[in-house]
């Protein structure tokens, strides 16, 4: 199997190279890096719901679409890329595909280690320092081959990030950009110094060559230039990135596995408002519900500490409520318990659509 | 993996798309086989109704967890019909592959010559049988 250690490249070679690799039936391993930030769509996000295109336009962030799973990310030169290809009938990939990413992701929990960093797996694609997310992974199906791809974050712009998500609301992506404080770290903010990318290449290459021994080095990848500049036309072609997505009623927003930020919106046909909610392992850790008129009237208690703590179910939502209710004695019998039951679990009342 | 169904009758593509034969036209799916090795599949980007596809190119792409998995196209054909009940329900996938998820209607552009392409019958059993030894556990 080829290596391609190629350290910084021009950006939209950094996911062109994969593509191009699959398509020419070569499998290797890919080590690389951006030469500059972009915006990465998954291969079944939407674009015009996930991206906040003006603010991509004024700071000249371009977006390109790639064939892989996984959600839009930010990708810049302080994330290292680590770039799996397998022919679909490898033995190394034995098994289901999303339960390949537990051996794809051992070298990099290995390199980790290495720095000092206890890594963990979170099932299905995240490694955790600490709790906290520090790779974006994803995977698929290119032309016959397994492609695996994954990151490690060196540093990450969480502001930018935040600012790139399209949000009906502002308030959405600050929370956003806090819950990427509080559930995301770096490789630089664990250690306290920036580590060399190239020491930090040398460790991961290091691991996979334990697991993938008969890796051999590509001095040159000129030869791919051309293929690599149509690949990369293609996956920023216009045709590419307006592919229809998957769509969602209310806007969520994941921040790592089994943690996601959202967005609620209200209107029970006289009121109407949204709430912001942050859900942890089917957990209501946050709930802001500032523009809702109806829950804001005088003497009316927060829904907050009564949702903060419940399950996100319609039992756990419900049990909530009722206390909730319970403590106005039933004084705000407007507001239909079963509409804001929904509303909170659903993230949407039905006369919105 | 676990077991799979493979039904008889049906003819099937090495990338795990079957085929039924309907008078002259094609209903396609993904085969049990495929769903298990994806596992839980959560979208799916269906064919558009009227385009013309060509064999072995896409059609359809599916997302299971972080892995974007393709299925492709039998034969050479237009597409007449799909199964919008997948975009609302992709689990019908996972759930009834061979029924109530199949993925879209094709009108083939020559149907005899390619059924001979396919996998069909003991041919067709072998195959699962290489392709289950394959996956049945990680080495």
């Amino acid at each position: 199997m080829m290596l391609y250690r190629l350290g910084m490249l021009p950006w939209q070679e950094t996911q062109a190279m994969y593509h191009t690799l699959a398509e020419a039936g070569q499998e290797a391993l890919v080590l690389c890096r951006p030469d500059a930030r972009y915006v990465c769509l998954g291969f079944h996000d939407d674009l015009e719901q996930e991206v906040n295109r003006p603010y991509c336009s004024q700071y000249n962030i371009p977006l390109i679409r790639r064939e892989t799973g996984g959600g839009m990310v930010l990708l810049d030169k302080d994330q290292i890329f680590f770039q799996l290809i397998l022919h679909k009938d490898n033995p190394l990939l034995a098994g289901r595909r999303d339960q390949f990413f537990q051996r794809f992701l051992g070298p990099a929990v290995a390199a980790l280690g290495d720095f000092g960093l206890k890594a963990d797996i979170q099932q299905p694609a995240d490694i955790l320092v600490n709790g906290r997310k520090i790779s974006g992974n994803g995977a698929g199906d290119i032309n016959g081959y397994a492609v695996y791809i994954g990151n490690l974050l060196l540093g990450f712009d969480r502001s930018t990030m935040a600012n790139i998500f399209q949000a009906p609301n502002p308030a959405l992506c600050q929370y956003a950009e806090k819950s990427m404080e509080q559930y995301m770290t770096t490789m630089s903010e664990e250690l306290g110094y920036i580590p060399l990318a190239e020491q930090v290449e040398e460790q991961l290459l290091f691991h996979f060559r334990q697991w993938i021994p008969d890796l051999v080095i590509a001095k040159d990848y000129s030869a791919l230039k051309d293929s690599l500049a149509k690949t990369a036309e293609r996956l920023m072609s216009a045709q590419m990135l307006s592919l229809p997505g998957k769509k969602i009623k209310m806007r969520n927003i994941k921040i790592k596995e089994d943690v996601f930020v959202r967005l609620n919106r209200y209107d029970d046909g006289r009121h109407r408002g949204s709430a912001i909610m942050l859900i942890e392992d089917g957990v209501i850790r946050y709930f802001d519900a500032a523009d809702m008129e109806i829950l804001q009237q005088e003497n009316m208690l927060p829904l907050a500490p009564y949702l903060t703590g419940a399950s996100w179910s319609e039992a756990g939502v419900r049990r909530a409520v009722q206390h909730w209710r319970e403590a106005h004695n039933s004084k705000f019998s407007q507001l239909d318990c079963e509409l804001l039951i929904q509303w909170v679990v659903e993230g949407i009342t039905q006369e919105v659509e | 993996m676990s077991q799979y169904l493979t039904p008889q009758g049906l003819y099937y593509t090495q990338d795990h798309a079957w085929v039924q034969v309907e008078g002259d036209k094609i209903r396609i799916g993904m085969t049990d086989f495929m769903q298990k090795l994806a596992g839980e599949i959560t979208f799916i980007r269906i064919p558009r109704v009227n385009k013309n596809l060509a064999a072995g190119t896409t059609l359809c792409s599916i997302q299971s967890g972080k892995w974007a998995g393709k299925v492709k196209v039998p034969m050479n054909g237009t597409v007449l019909e799909s199964n919008s009940a997948l975009t609302t329900n992709p689990k019908l996938l996972n759930e009834d592959c061979y029924g109530t998820g199949w993925i879209c209607v094709l009108q083939p552009d020559d149907l005899t010559a390619a059924l001979t392409e396919l996998l069909h019958g003991d041919e067709a059993d072998r195959f699962f049988t290489e392709e289950h030894a394959k996956h049945v556990k990680p080495k």
